[in-house]
């Protein structure tokens, strides 16, 4: 039931402020078409497009919320409003959600493109990829040896990219990924905060190699 | 930390139980609670650690992830991904819900087939992309009629509701209450079709054509399918239509009034220039003259096939008549054709002959192309007692059609027409042709009536008689006073009351929203075991609060429906038993010596009247109360409600006129007409389009200028197309277009907060969203 029309103009602003307001450069990579092969990769969210999609059906033929709806005190029958990230993840996601928000972003790099933004002193623009397009997102944080890229998104798989330690590129210097989650970012007219989280920051959290934080995730990784 | 994990998950935890167990047996002595600690503490002892499974497809996942982690090249792990993977979305129901589901809107016995063969239609309905014949909508509707059966309505309603998004007309703040899971999978369905082609226009080619927010508007769907739920009642029993064979039927073809007057209707044509057909509303008149003529034989024998041109006053009209009559004649589908303003063109091919169209586009068309129509046999004007600037000039230029284009003959087709107005008009001697009779009788009370009828108090009595004289003593010459309409909100109430039963509605008809509210409040402050609802009908009110009209009341309810002439035609409210009318409307009045027009309170006509007494009497018998003595409507109340031309300035009429007939007397066209306007009106609006520069000259030998062109082509009021010309000229084009389109929006952009509708929270200004 999200109005698409919000959607739009949620997007737009976001962008107004880094690009036009904070005079950030902004890169938005899309993903491609192309998945990994497999054949149990994508269980999980199948499970879990089921769920919402029970919660849904449940709702509008039965009148039955799911349980993050449910007061603590169930006698007084009063409905409880979870937070917005709980709410959003108990029903689908409208199904055009994806294709506002990247037409939104090709609205923006065509502006830049026809030069209408000229004077800007930041540019943007958007690259569809290949495949998904976490791994090109973590690539030109990673590159940037100033570390002044961040990777912004809600996925924790930013805390495991990054080259192998015998790499290389690794002469180049520091090279890590500067994660900013998207749940602890602030944009507004002052300027934006958040909290970045590197590989390196988890390998020494927990007294391991950098290396080794691949191969424990396979083993420690839990449901989402 | 380390979650939201895509390749390893718990599926795969399950299928590969050795793996975690290997942790839980080597790390951490047999401890079921082990920490994620302890497994880094363990394997940053371990030399070489690395994770390997004897699973082939968990071994290809390992070892992608390990290089997409690794930042390394991933492309020999990948393959293209099948879009409809992940589109299950809400269509696994499951079978016993399906069953309880008894108004599906896509009636179908097993949804998840339905929604494979959309699937498979989408794919070549998405392909063929192909430069400036791209069309957006064409693509979109296009796997619902490749899947859909013939015969099911579905199609134009998602057709005619995709344009009312697409115009961005309607504004909602919140989801009607009446949602059910079927709207949520048609909504489904009507996305996954719009996503389907979005994916295939080419980024930022369509620009902001393509953008979801301007072609899908969820809220609007949603409303538009709970209308078409009430339009669907069944009036004699107030439940929905059960399933889509039943609903289907409104497009089979059924017996009505009008196929008895078959022979007379088609001998009346062969006979005159000119046939006036009168019937009453579900007759059958819009969607089987046409018919009729165009299975007959053409009139002239010199013709080979006939040709007709059908034309109605609004745009939902003509094309929800285009897409009737092609479903219920398949074998005329292919000779119906639809044509409207804005280059809309639809169905038109070599072998069409019969065109629906609109007054406003046959009156441009007609006026620029008369030698277009010395083929055309047939020109019916339908619904012509709507008497706009339009209607009007129209029946002038079809009145001189006939002097020049020997053959053709014209059909005027109403439920209420003027018949000898037009009879007059056209020079016809044939009596007009009636079609359909009323099933049920009405009860009518006047005003000297109701005290003898209803067991009302002496003093509400005596109210009766004091209006009574004070109409008669006006002559209904002027709108009444305060203290007279404030008697006429007590009685309305009390008559209410006498005459209301529980489970029926009172259908009250008053002149404005102050009406509304002053009545509300009186019915707000009863108390007993009757419950009266109030529900407004009223242009100002959203539409989702209007459609509890429709709502059937309950068995300890009497719901009081509160309306403006709004609601005088064009629906019809089933159990509505009794109507009250207080005689009196807001309209447009023309102010001759501001040169202005404006809304005023005035005693409406004799047709209006009849109207309203016509909303009760359509499934059962049915009794009006009119607030007025019979005498002001037999010789005060003015017959037919006067010609919006009489009632308006006449700049825009001129300057389109103009732009039709160059050589031609604008003073002398006017003339012509049904209802010729005031000559001071004629002056005043030269006056006015000259002091505004639109033209040369004060008088009638002007020429436009390239102002007044501009305006013209704009097709808005005159004085917001001014304002874009001024601003053209100023430097100024884009803000000026901006004011223009919010000058332009005929309704306030803002929501007014009202007690009547919305609940207390909301109007006290807390969580006015939804």
């Amino acid at each position: 039931m999200l109005d698409m029309k919000k959607v739009q103009q949620v997007t737009d602003e976001v962008m107004r402020q880094f690009v036009h307001v904070h005079k950030v450069n902004v890169s938005v990579y899309l993903d491609g078409n192309k998945q990994p092969r497999k054949a149990l990769t994508r269980a999980s969210r199948g499970e879990r497009r089921m769920v919402e999609e029970s919660n849904l059906r449940k709702f509008f033929t039965k009148q039955i919320l799911p349980p993050s709806f449910r007061s603590r005190n169930n006698r007084s029958g009063k409905i409880k409003i979870p937070d917005p990230y709980t709410f959003m993840s108990e029903f689908p996601l409208p199904i055009l959600l994806f294709q506002q928000v990247e037409h939104s972003l090709y609205m923006w790099a065509g502006k830049f493109d026809r030069g209408e933004f000229e004077d800007s002193e930041a540019f943007f623009r958007v690259t569809q990829c290949e495949s998904e397009a976490d791994q090109a997102v973590a690539m030109e944080s990673a590159l940037d040896t100033s570390n002044r890229t961040f990777a912004i998104g809600q996925d924790s798989d930013y805390c495991v990219f990054g080259f192998k330690l015998d790499n290389e590129l690794w002469v180049m210097g520091d090279l890590h990924v500067q994660y900013l989650p998207l749940d602890g970012l602030t944009i507004d007219e002052e300027g934006i905060r958040g909290y970045v989280v590197t590989r390196r920051h988890i390998a020494e959290e927990f007294h391991i190699s950098e290396d080794l934080i691949v191969e424990v995730r396979y083993i420690s990784s839990t449901p989402d | 930390m380390l979650v939201g994990n895509d390749y390893t998950s718990f599926v795969q935890e399950k299928k590969l139980r050795k793996s975690v167990n290997f942790f839980r047996d080597h790390c951490a002595d047999g401890n079921k609670n082990l920490k994620l600690a302890d497994v880094f503490d363990q394997v940053s002892e371990l030399d070489g650690f690395h994770v390997e499974s004897t699973d082939p497809n968990q071994q290809l996942n390992i070892e992608f992830s390990r290089a997409l982690f690794r930042l390394e090249n991933i492309s020999p792990f990948l393959e293209e991904r099948d879009d409809n993977d992940d589109d299950d979305l809400a269509f696994n129901g499951e079978e016993e819900e399906k069953k309880e589901d008894a108004e599906e809107i896509i009636d179908d016995t097993d949804m998840n087939n339905y929604v494979k063969a959309f699937d498979q239609s989408l794919v070549p309905a998405s392909g063929g992309l192909g430069g400036k014949d791209f069309c957006l909508k064409s693509h979109i509707m296009s796997p619902f009629e490749n899947v859909l059966h013939e015969g099911e309505d579905i199609v134009p309603f998602l057709e005619e509701t995709y344009d009312v998004m697409r115009a961005q007309s309607l504004s909602y703040v919140c989801v009607p209450s009446k949602l059910k899971w079927s709207h949520v999978q048609l909504s489904t369905l009507f996305q996954r079709s719009i996503r389907a082609t979005l994916n295939i226009v080419p980024k930022g080619i369509l620009g902001y054509e393509c953008s979801p927010s301007m072609i899908f508007d969820h809220l609007c769907f949603f409303h538009a399918l709970v209308a078409r739920m009430v339009e669907e009642v069944d009036p004699e029993t107030n439940d929905l239509a059960p399933n889509k064979k039943e609903r289907s039927s409104h497009h089979t073809r059924l017996a009505l009034p009008i196929d008895a007057h078959k022979d007379a209707i088609l001998k009346s044509v062969k006979e005159n220039r000119v046939t006036i057909i009168q019937g009453e509303t579900g007759s059958g008149k819009s969607s089987r003259v046409p018919v009729m003529l165009l299975e007959a034989p053409p009139p002239e024998p010199t013709s080979n096939k006939v040709k007709m041109f059908i034309c109605q006053p609004r745009r939902i009209a003509a094309k929800s008549l285009t897409e009737r009559i092609r479903m219920t004649e398949p074998h005329l589908k292919d000779l119906i054709g639809l044509r409207m303003g804005h280059g809309v063109r639809e169905y038109e091919s070599k072998r069409t002959q019969a065109w629906f169209v609109t007054t406003g586009y046959l009156v441009r068309y007609l006026a620029n192309n008369q030698g277009a129509f010395h083929d055309v046999d047939y020109l019916i004007i339908d619904e012509v007692h709507e008497r706009s600037i339009d209607s009007d000039i129209l029946c002038l230029l079809a009145k001189r059609l006939l002097e020049t284009h020997p053959k053709i003959r014209i059909v005027l087709m109403s439920a209420t027409v003027a018949a000898d107005m037009y009879q007059k008009y056209f020079d016809v001697s044939e009596p007009p042709i009636f079609v359909g009779v009323r099933c049920f009788p009405i009860n009518e009370y006047f005003v000297e009536d109701i005290g003898k009828h209803l067991r009302l108090s002496s003093k509400e009595c005596k109210a009766l008689d004091e209006i009574k004289d004070k109409c008669n003593k006006s002559r209904c010459q002027l709108a009444p006073n305060s203290h007279h309409i404030l008697k006429l909100h007590h009685l309305a109430a009390q008559i209410a009351v006498e005459v209301g039963k529980g489970g029926t509605s009172v259908l009250i008809f008053v002149s404005g929203m102050a009406d509304i509210v002053s009545i509300t409040e009186i019915f707000e402050g009863m108390v007993g075991s009757i419950k009266y609802n109030c529900v407004p009908i009223h242009s100002d009110i959203p539409f989702e609060d209007q459609m509890e009209a429709f709502d059937s009341p309950k068995q300890n309810e009497v719901k009081i429906i509160i309306a403006t002439n709004a609601a005088e035609s064009s629906i019809t409210l089933p159990d509505v038993d009794n109507v009250i009318c207080f005689g009196l409307c807001k309209a447009i009045t023309y102010n001759k010596q501001s040169h202005r027009q404006m809304l005023e309170t005035t005693w409406i006509s004799k047709a209006n009247a009849t109207q309203r007494a016509g909303r009760t009497g359509r499934v059962r018998e049915g009794s009006v109360y009119r607030l007025y003595p019979r005498k002001a409507f037999n010789d005060y109340f003015r017959k037919f409600e006067e010609g919006e031309i009489l009632r308006s300035p006449l700049d825009s009429v001129i300057l389109n006129l103009r732009t039709i007939v160059a050589d031609e007397s604008i003073t002398e066209i006017l003339r012509g007409c049904i209802e010729p306007p005031d000559t001071v009106n004629i002056e005043n609006s030269f006056n006015s389009l000259f002091n505004r520069k639109f033209t040369t000259a004060a008088n009638d030998n002007f020429e436009i200028t390239s102002l007044g062109d501009l305006v013209v082509a704009l097709g808005i009021d005159l004085t917001i197309g001014a304002l874009v010309g001024f601003g053209a000229r100023l430097g100024s084009l884009r803000e000026t277009i901006e004011v223009a389109a919010i000058l332009s929006f005929p309704k306030s952009p803002w929501l007014l907060p009202n007690a009547l509708l919305q609940e207390p929270e909301v109007y006290n200004g807390e969580n006015y969203f939804f």
